[in-house]
């Protein structure tokens, strides 16, 4: 099972690779930021959780979460530490 | 002489078969016809088009998956064919066709058909030219429409032709504009964007939305609920 710090690192990867294919230079990121100043459309979001899920094992938008519920980078690292929590307990 | 020329026509365009020179479909017999040249109108099935081709030139419809539609019946167009980089393919338009299926008014093809013959077309022309990797949807970004005079259970034409294409990181956009034409004469045009996006991509886009959708709902005072009703 990743550890949190494991999570936190593969969704700011997918994150970038994901920025990386519309901006040459996408910012460093630091956690803080909101997803839709990152330039995340809805389409975006959709494959970013499709990634997310083969990366990390779950989707936790499947049922528990809604994507309001995500405003900021690190909203969406704890939902995917969450996530990966019930699905182990 | 083009007076001699019969115009067969679904059944259902009642208005329309009244005029002279038509004959509705259920009421042709080929082997009576002499010399006599038909034109295929609008209305007909696609059995009846293949037989009716043995004799005649008419139009048949496309294969049922470039149209994305599961039923002969509601297939709209023939198959499409580049000319010059414009994209052509006859209206065939079957009066079991689902857009009918409540009631046609007066003589005319009714909008609707005409849209979705628009929709037909797009899609028939990027499966055949930009064909996806896999199981896709085609998603309208944005539709503008035209009507400009009637068109009528006779012969028409639908063309595309491509604006712009690009293939961005998650699917492909297409601009296109369409027109579909009768006698000569430009009746309705189309202007669309739109995206082909892998299915699996498109579904979890969707899922997404309608779970936001429903709590918003839920969630929602049942004042707000009272006010988006009035």
């Amino acid at each position: 099972m990743l550890t949190n710090a494991q999570v936190r690192t593969t969704v700011h990867e997918v994150v970038i690779d994901l920025l990386l294919e519309t901006q040459t230079e996408p910012p460093a990121l630091t956690g803080r930021e909101e997803l839709h100043t990152l330039g995340l459309s809805s389409l975006t979001l959709a494959r970013l959780v499709i990634e997310l899920e083969a990366a990390i094992g779950v989707d936790p938008f499947a049922s528990d979460v809604v994507i309001s519920d995500v405003r900021s980078l690190d909203d969406l690292v704890t939902v995917y530490e969450r996530g990966l929590a019930a699905s182990t307990a | 002489m083009g007076t001699d020329r019969l115009v067969v026509v679904g059944d259902r365009f009642e208005e329309f078969l009244a005029n002279p020179g038509t004959i509705a479909a259920s009421r042709l017999r080929a082997d009576e016809l002499g010399e006599r040249e038909l034109v295929a109108g609008q209305g007909l099935s696609g059995r009846l088009l293949a037989e009716l081709a043995k004799h005649w030139d008419v139009p048949v419809p496309a294969r049922r998956e470039l149209t994305h539609k599961r039923s002969a019946e509601n297939v709209l167009i023939g198959e499409p064919s580049p000319v010059d980089g414009v994209w052509t393919a006859p209206l065939v338009l079957d009066e079991r066709n689902e857009v009918l299926a409540d009631h046609i008014t007066g003589q005319h093809v009714p909008a609707v058909a005409l849209i979705e013959a628009a929709r037909q077309m797009w899609t028939a022309v990027t499966e055949l030219r930009y064909p996806p990797d896999g199981p896709s949807r085609f998603v309208i970004e944005q539709l503008r429409s035209r009507f400009d005079t009637f068109v009528f259970p006779l012969p028409a034409t639908v063309r595309y032709r491509l604006i712009a294409h690009e293939q961005g990181p998650v699917g492909q956009r297409f601009h296109a504009s369409l027109a579909i034409s009768q006698r000569g004469v430009v009746a309705a045009e189309f202007d669309v964007n739109y995206r082909v996006i892998a299915g699996k991509l498109s579904a979890k886009q969707e899922a997404m939305a309608a779970r936001q959708a429903l709590t918003e709902v839920r969630s929602t005072s049942d004042s707000v609920m009272e006010e988006s009703r009035s």
